[in-house]
Order: C-alpha cells, then structure tokens, then sequence
C-alpha cells in the first residue's frame, strides 16, 4: 500500500497530502567498504580492501522546499564505521504530514566532541576522531599481484550534501515522499571507490592506484598523506589519468586532489546523487 | 603585487537552436518558459594585461605574446563543482545540479558557435551568439582548433601563443610555450574546459557576456627555474613534457581561469 501511494503521487507529480507517515535514515558502505573494490574496477589492476571507513554524519534534514524551514532534523552528529557490515540506522523523523519533501540535505564534519558511536565503534575510534577533527578516517590494504600497500587517511573536510535526489519506485526523485501510514526508507550511501577518481569534475573518471602507490616515496610499504602531498598532479604522466580538477580551486597535489574526492563519497539512496557544498 | 593578467572578451548571443523547455510540474507557477535572448557582442582587453603578474612560485611575469585561439562556448545553469550556488531548478521543473565528483551542466542557455584568435593583452572580437532566459551559472570553453581569426598565422595550428619574461631574484627566463589542442584535450578528447564559472546571472534580456581569460591562472605554479636562461636573448621554449610545461598546460585546463559574466543592455 505503501508503495502504491508512492508510485500514485509520483505519476501524478504531486504528493497525497493527507494522513501522516515517517521516513528513516540508513547509512550503508556497499560491498566496496565492506568487503573490497575489486580489480575489475581499477583501470590499473588493484584490489583495496578497507579495515576501517569512519565517517561523521550528521544535521540530516527534511524540508518541503528549498528554502524551507526543516520539518525534521537529526538532533546530533554520529559516528559510524562503514567497514561493519549492514545497513546502519541514522535517524528517523516520525508523524510527518503527507506529502513530498523536496529538500533533504545532509553534512559530513569533523567530530564534535559530543559525537555519538554507532553500534560497533569504539572508544579509541572516537578518540582518533574528535582529537585530531576529522570528518573521515580511512584504512585500507592495496594488492596488486605482490605488491602491497597500506594507508591510514584522516580528512578534516567538511561537506553539505544539499539537495539530495535519488531513484523512488524506478524514477529519479529530489528528497523523499510521506505517504499517510507509510515509511520512506531512505540510504544515506557512502561510496569508496570516490577516494581514487583520477578526476574531480568528470563524469568519465576512472579508478585508479598507481599513482598513490608510486608515492610512496621512502617505499615502507605505508602511503602517508604527506608523501602524497609530494607528488605534483603535474608531474603525473597523461597515460596514467587526467586528474582534472574542473572548476576547484588550490588543487595542486595528490593529496590536495585525494581532499577534494572526499568530498565526493556521500551519496542518496545508491547511486542518487546531493549537491556537495564545501563548508 | 599581484596584478592580473586578464582578457575580457565580450561576445554575443543572436537567436540560437536551443530548445525552449517546456513547463513541467503540479504548481502553477511552474509554468514559465523561457524566451529568446539576445545579445550585443564587443571584446576588450584588460588594461592589467599589460602589467607583471607574480605567480605562487614567485616569478615575476609580463608576457610579450599571448594569443588564443577561441571556439564555440555554452552557457549553463547548472553550477561549478564545490560551488556555494543557490540552487539551479531548470524550467523542466528538476534539478540541475552538481553532482559530487562530477559536473552535471544542466539545460543550456545560451551558446556562441563561432571560432577566432584574440590577443590576450589587448582583447579582440570572438563571436556571437544567442540563448534563452533564465539563471547562468556555468560555462564551457572551446578552443577554436583550427586557429581562424585575425591571429591565426601566429597561432600557426596552436590553441595558445605564449612568450614572455620571467624574473625572480637574480634570475631572468626567457619563455616560449605553444599549446596544442591535443595537449588541452579533455577526457573524451575535446580540446574543451567544461564547468567554468559563469557568474550567476538571471538573464531576462539582450546583453553582452563577458568571458575574462585569467592568465595569471594558467603560470600560478610554473616554475621556470626548470628552463634554460636565454644565451642569445630569444625566448626558450617550455621543453615538452617538462614539468613547467605541464604544469602551464594543467592552468591552462583548469575552469577556473575562464570566467564568464553577464551584463544587461542599458
């Protein structure tokens, strides 16, 4: 029934506007985080596997329009560890008059100190967080026949994800619909494969390892960001990736250039996408 | 002091081939279209484009030559990436909007299908074309390949001329750099810069838009200390697939230094 009012306000463009329902917030890290980005996604032939995808999420809103006043707002940030396995439940607004909701947004932030662990994150994970103000804290194992390597990546970014839209009953929808009695689910999707585009404003980017191991210049086997920041994005051969940086500002770096895709990993119901707003 | 080294060109919008978007939606208000636009088109030079510039790697720069070869533009209402714009509905009643990691342009506004060469310190007539109404907010820049216009044999087959002097401290570089459209290309193989910055204009009437190259940008983080000094007082060309050349190159594909503005008919 549910469904059915949903697709019903869909065709006809306009939301039912009676009775009350809720939406609920997941977050969830897709087989890529959770379990590998396989070689047949990288254009150079490695295989990452995360240990740990910390991300900060938090002020998740509802509102009717753009400009509106929010109807609901996540009340305070939450810490999730995107390598455990599963969806993970973020926030859920409840006894929202029916009817669609255009405007959703949501923020990735350094860690306030009063920032809550989700289930299976740790005391020390926290720490790590809120000490050094991180808004995303990855580590992972990189293969490649032999070689491997590893990295630990904190970023202080912080990022509106204004404007979300994503697939509803198989068409393309900005924000979430409340049906009367009904629950919008909706999936707050972290991508990982983001953290190795070989371009920031390109649609055709590709995923790509062989320039971040390369960097690993007193080869200890550990890619710092600090090694990263020592590659020059032109220095980097055209045969191995654009990394264009579009219309960003200041990106000259690999590590700069790794910043900036990390931007990029906050997604809407999978593949739907938000409008990312540095703040 | 960092004085930049600008061109603005104005060009002109005539009435184009874009489609007029049809109104979508349940709200009544949603029902407008856009109408055609018209646009006057002028190109002038910025009076800071005879000065030096000094780039982030402390060279002090004046350029003696600076010649570009232009193409057809496209103006959208879709924002730059990481921009702090206010959101872009299109007339089709969705959104266009940035996605994070890419550039989604959104409907097209306006275009200027037209190739010629300016000087980029003194400005020069690039086009005209012509559009519909409503909110600006991107742009894409062409290079004109081949080169046509009046600084088409200077361009001799290259998207850009450059040469100039470089100084910083004791040392002084003569530089000559020529761009090709391969070494400009994009990821589909367009020599293109897609998602450069319109500033955001609503556009509900004839005017001129403004396209400022800002040169500065492209040498930002040249350093010329990788070139040879000059031994017969001729400039030395950026050796190909040197660092100083790409990192030229990697300014001169960077949407940032292609800024286009609107201004209304008085």
């Amino acid at each position: 029934m549910k469904r059915f009012g949903i697709v019903l306000a869909l065709v006809l463009g306009c939301a039912a506007d009676e009775g009350e329902g809720s939406v609920s917030f997941s977050t969830y890290g897709e087989p890529f985080i959770e379990q590998e980005i396989p070689a047949s996604e990288f254009e150079d032939g490695w295989t990452v596997k995360y240990g740990k995808f910390l991300v900060v999420l938090s002020d998740v809103s509802i509102a009717e329009t753009e400009g509106a006043a929010p109807v609901a707002k996540m009340p305070a940030p939450k810490l999730f560890d995107m390598h455990l396995p599963g969806p993970k439940p973020v926030f859920t607004a409840g006894r929202l008059p029916a009817k669609a909701y255009t405007h959703v947004s949501y923020v990735i932030a350094p860690a306030p100190a009063a920032v809550e662990p989700a289930a299976g994150v740790s005391d020390a994970d926290k720490q790590r967080m809120v000490s050094n103000g991180y808004s995303l804290y990855v580590e992972a194992t990189a293969t490649k026949g032999a070689e491997t390597k590893r990295f630990a990546w904190g970023f202080q970014t912080a990022t509106l994800f204004d404007r979300c839209e994503g697939p509803l009953s198989g068409k393309t929808t900005p924000g979430v619909v409340v049906t009367n009695g009904g629950t919008d689910q909706v999936e707050l999707t972290v991508h990982g494969d983001h953290l190795f585009y070989d371009d920031l404003q390109s649609p055709d980017a590709k995923v790509r390892f062989d320039n971040i191991a390369a960097a690993d210049a007193n080869g200890d086997g550990e890619i710092t960001l600090d090694e990263l920041a020592a590659v020059k994005l032109a220095a980097i051969p055209a045969a191995n990736g654009p990394y264009g940086t579009g219309s960003a500002p200041g990106i000259y770096d690999l590590r700069a250039f790794v910043e900036g895709l990390s931007r990029t990993v906050g997604h809407f119901r999978g593949e739907g996408e938000c409008f990312a707003v540095p703040r | 002091m960092h004085l930049p080294r600008t061109i603005t060109a104005v060009v002109a919008f005539a009435l184009g081939s874009l489609v007029v978007p049809a109104p979508i939606g349940c709200s009544s208000d949603e029902g407008t279209t856009g109408k055609r636009v018209a646009f006057d088109f002028a190109v002038a030079g910025s009076p800071a484009a005879k000065s030096a510039f000094t780039n982030a790697q402390g060279w002090s720069v004046t350029l003696e030559r600076a010649a570009l070869s232009t193409g057809n533009m496209t103006f959208f209402d879709g924002a730059t990436i990481f921009s702090q714009a206010t959101p872009a509905w299109s007339f089709a009643g969705r959104a266009a909007f940035a996605h994070p990691g890419h550039y989604v342009a959104g409907e097209a506004r306006g275009e200027v299908r037209a190739s010629s060469s300016v000087d980029l310190r003194t400005g020069g007539v690039v086009g005209r074309g012509g559009g519909v109404s409503g909110i600006v907010r991107s742009a894409t820049f062409s290079f004109g390949v081949p080169p046509q216009g009046p600084l088409a044999g200077e361009l001799a087959g290259s998207v850009a001329v450059l040469e100039g002097t470089a100084r910083k401290g004791a040392e002084t570089r003569l530089f000559r750099a020529a761009i090709s459209a391969e070494d400009v290309k994009d990821t589909k193989g367009a020599p293109i810069i897609e998602g450069c910055p319109f500033v955001e204009a609503d556009v509900q009437s004839d005017g001129r838009v403004s396209l400022t190259v800002k040169v500065e940008t492209w040498f930002d983080e040249v350093d010329f200390a990788e070139l040879a000094p000059s031994g017969d007082g001729k400039p030395v060309t950026l050796p190909p697939g040197s660092l100083a050349r790409n990192t030229l190159v990697r300014g001169m594909k960077a949407g940032t230094a292609y800024v286009f503005t609107w201004e209304a008919r008085k």
